[in-house]
C-alpha cells in the first residue's frame, strides 16, 4: 500500500504542485504494483475546485485502469474538517468502486 | 440508452463536451469576477441547450444532472456569486460528472458511477449554502412576522425528516388521547405541523417560470426572432410534484412556441404585425388544480395543414383524416412522434414535446389541451396538474380497539381469511407497534373481525381487522423516511395512518392470528 499525507490548503498555488503529485503518485503505485493508496487528508485544510478538478481526472483514470493494473484509493478524513464530508463523498461517487471514505 | 441514429448520438456527445468547457470556463470566469453579465447570459444559455439536447436525445442522466446544476447556477447567480466554497467545487465537481455521463461510450458500463448519490451531495451542498443565505439574510433585516411569508423551505433532510416524524407521532398521540382540551391541542398543533411540512416541501413557482421564459427569449434570439415573454404567477406555490410537472410542460410548449409558432419579424410584417411576437405564461389556482396557459400570437394551427400531414404520414386513413373535427385535428398534436413541422431545429421538429407534455402530466393527473387557436393570430395551450400533494395507492382497513384508519403500501398484496384462520405467518399488533393503547382489547376473537395477509415478496405479516379492506389512492401529507413505521396520508377526505408492515414487530403466534 502507498500512503501520501496532504496538509495545509490546497489552492490556486498548489495547484501544478498536486497535479505532478498525483501523476508521480499514479506511476508510483503501478509500477509497485501496489493495491492501494492511503490518501491521509486530517490535516488538511481545503482543497478549492481546480484542485479537486485533478483529483477528479485521477480517479477517472484509477477507474479506468484494467484489471490486472487495478488499484482503490483509501481517504482518511477527519469530522473536524467540515468541508470534506460533502466534497469528499461527491468525489467517491465518480468511481465508487474505487474511492471509500474513511473517517 | 438514446435510440437515435448513432451519427446523431456521436454529434451530440462532441458537441455537448465542447459546451461543458465552455461552460467551466465561463463559470470560472464568473469566479475571478470578469465580464459578469455577458458570462452569465452565455453560460446560463449553454446550459440551458445541453440539457434541451439531452432530453431530445434520450441522455437522462445528462437531462437530470444539468437541470440541477442550472439550480446551482440560479442560486449562485441570486447569491450575487457570494457563496461558500463549496458552492464553486460542487458546481465543478458536477461539470466534470457531466463530462464522464456524455464520454461513456456506447457499451462501456457505467457501473461504479453514483449520479444518485452525487445529486444528493450536490442538492444538500446548496441546501447547506440556501440555509447560510437566509441566515445572513435575516441577520441583515428586521425579523419578519410567521405570516409576513417566512417561508420553511431550505431545511436539510435530516430536519425534513425529524420534523415529519414528530408530526406523525403527534398525530398518533392526538388519534389515542382522551376527547378534552389535551386532546384539542394535539389536533391544533398537528394541523400547525402538518401545514409547516406542507410550507417545508412547497416549491416557488416564479424562479422556475422565469427561468423557462429567459431560456425561450435567448432561443428567440438564436432564430433571430423577437420574443417577449411574459410570467404572471404571483407567489404561487405547488408541490415538487406539481412544479416538476409545470416546468418540464413549460419547457416544451414555449420551445415550440418560440421555434415554430412566433414568424420571423419579415414574416410578422408580411402579416401586419408587429416585429416583435408576444407569449404570455399565466399560472392560476384554481383550487383542486393548478392551471398554466401560455397563449403565443404566432400563426395559430393550420387545421388543413395537419389533416394533410395526418394523411402523409399515415396517422389515420384518408377517409378517417377527411372525416376527422377540429378537436380530433388537435388531438394529433399529443400523439407521439407527430409534427407538421419540416423543419428539424435543435430545438425542436422531432415531434417530441407535445407527447411528452401530455405524459408527463398524466402522470401527475393533469391534463394539457388547446384552449383557443386562430390562424394567424396564435395558439393558447392550457396546462392543468392538481394542487395535492404526491399520491400512493393503499390498501385501508381498522383493526378493533381504535377508530383509527389504517394503511399499508398496495405494493403488499392483501389477502383476507376469516377470524381463527391458522395461518404460517407471525401475527403484528399494529396498535401496540404503534404504542396507541386499544380501548377494548382482549377476549374472544370477535366473529366481526378477519385476518388480513400482507405479502410482499418473502416477507408476510398478518392483522386482525375488523372492517373491509379496500384499495385506494392516498395523498401522502406527511411523508417520513423510509425507516420510520409509520406516515399520515389523506384518504379520500380522511386522515389515516400509512403503517410500514416490515417495521412493525410481529406479537409472535407463528399458527393462529389472534
Amino acid at each position: 500500500m502507498t500512503t501520501m499525507s496532504l496538509s495545509g490548503t490546497a489552492d490556486a498555488l498548489a495547484l501544478a504542485a498536486l497535479e505532478s503529485l498525483l501523476s508521480q503518485l499514479h506511476d508510483h503505485v503501478l509500477a509497485a504494483h501496489h493495491k492501494t493508496v492511503l490518501l491521509d487528508f486530517t490535516q488538511l485544510g481545503f482543497i478549492n475546485s481546480s484542485c479537486f478538478a485533478k483529483l477528479i481526472a485521477w480517479v477517472h483514470r484509477v477507474r479506468l485502469l484494467p484489471e490486472a493494473s487495478a488499484y482503490t484509493i483509501r481517504i482518511r478524513t477527519s469530522e473536524k474538517q467540515t468541508w470534506q464530508r460533502r466534497s469528499l463523498h461527491a468525489l467517491k461517487c465518480f468511481a465508487v468502486d474505487v474511492v471509500t471514505i474513511e473517517t | 440508452m438514446p435510440s437515435l441514429p448513432e451519427e446523431l448520438v456521436a454529434r451530440f456527445r462532441c458537441v455537448s463536451s465542447e459546451r461543458v468547457e465552455r461552460i467551466e470556463a465561463g463559470w470560472q470566469a464568473l469566479m475571478e469576477r470578469r465580464e459578469r453579465s455577458t458570462t452569465i447570459a452565455e453560460v446560463r444559455r449553454d446550459l440551458h441547450t445541453l440539457k434541451g439536447d439531452a432530453h431530445v436525445t434520450g441522455f437522462a442522466e445528462v437531462d437530470l444532472l444539468a437541470h440541477e446544476l442550472e439550480d446551482l447556477l440560479e442560486f449562485a447567480i441570486g447569491s450575487g456569486f457570494s457563496f461558500p466554497q463549496s458552492v464553486d467545487v460542487m458546481m465543478v465537481m458536477g461539470l466534470h460528472f457531466l463530462t464522464m455521463l456524455l464520454m461513456s461510450a456506447p457499451g462501456v458500463s457505467t457501473a461504479g458511477i453514483d449520479l444518485k448519490g452525487f445529486l444528493s451531495e450536490l442538492r444538500e451542498v446548496q441546501r447547506d449554502a440556501r440555509i447560510d443565505a437566509e441566515r445572513g439574510a435575516a441577520l441583515r433585516s428586521s425579523p419578519r412576522s410567521a405570516s409576513g411569508g417566512h417561508r420553511l423551505d431550505q431545511l436539510s433532510d435530516s430536519s425534513r425528516e425529524m420534523l415529519t416524524a414528530a408530526a406523525t407521532n403527534v398525530f398518533l398521540e392526538r388519534a389515542c388521547a382522551m376527547e378534552g382540551p389535551a386532546r384539542d391541542r394535539l389536533e391544533v398543533t398537528w394541523l400547525m405541523l402538518r401545514s409547516i411540512v406542507a410550507n417545508v416541501t412547497a416549491v416557488r413557482l416564479q424562479p422556475r417560470l422565469h427561468r423557462r421564459a429567459d431560456a425561450s427569449a435567448a432561443l428567440a434570439r438564436a432564430l433571430g426572432k423577437e420574443v417577449n415573454v411574459t410570467v404572471s404567477c404571483g407567489d404561487l406555490t405547488a408541490t415538487p410534484e406539481a412544479a416538476n410537472a409545470l416546468d418540464v410542460a413549460l419547457m416544451h410548449l414555449l420551445t415550440n412556441a418560440t421555434d415554430h409558432a412566433i414568424e420571423t419579424p419579415a414574416r410578422r410584417a408580411e402579416a401586419g404585425k408587429a416585429a416583435g411576437g408576444t407569449i404570455a405564461v399565466v399560472a392560476t389556482d384554481r383550487g383542486a388544480f393548478l392551471e398554466l396557459t401560455v397563449a403565443d400570437d404566432g400563426v395559430g394551427i393550420d387545421f388543413d395543414r395537419l389533416r394533410s400531414v395526418a394523411k402523409e404520414k399515415g396517422a389515420r386513413t384518408p377517409e378517417e383524416c377527411a372525416a376527422l373535427t377540429e378537436q380530433e385535428l388537435l388531438e394529433l398534436l399529443f400523439e407521439p412522434s407527430f409534427s407538421t413541422s419540416t423543419v428539424v431545429t435543435q430545438r425542436s421538429g422531432r415531434g417530441i414535446g407535445l407527447d411528452a407534455v401530455r405524459a408527463v402530466l398524466e402522470e401527475r393527473g393533469g391534463a394539457v389541451s388547446v384552449g383557443a387557436t386562430a390562424k394567424g393570430s396564435g395558439t393558447t395551450f392550457v396546462v392543468r396538474v392538481p394542487s395535492a400533494g404526491e399520491h400512493v395507492m393503499v390498501h385501508t382497513f381498522r383493526v378493533p380497539g381504535s377508530s383509527v384508519t389504517l394503511a399499508a403500501s398496495a405494493e403488499w398484496s392483501a389477502t383476507l381469511e376469516p377470524a381463527g384462520a391458522r395461518i404460517p405467518v407471525a401475527h403484528t399488533d399494529v396498535l401496540g407497534a404503534l404504542d396507541i393503547p386499544a380501548t377494548n382489547g382482549g377476549g374472544d376473537p370477535d366473529p366481526a373481525t378477519r385476518i388480513l395477509s400482507l405479502t410482499r415478496g418473502a416477507e408476510s405479516f398478518a392483522l386482525t381487522v375488523c372492517s373491509a379492506v379496500t384499495l385506494h389512492a392516498a395523498e401522502r401529507l406527511c411523508r417520513t423516511a423510509d425507516h420510520e413505521r409509520a406516515e399520515v396520508v389523506r384518504v379520500d377526505g380522511t386522515e389515516a395512518v400509512l403503517i410500514r408492515p416490515e417495521l412493525l414487530r410481529p406479537s409472535g403466534n407463528m399458527e393462529k392470528a389472534q
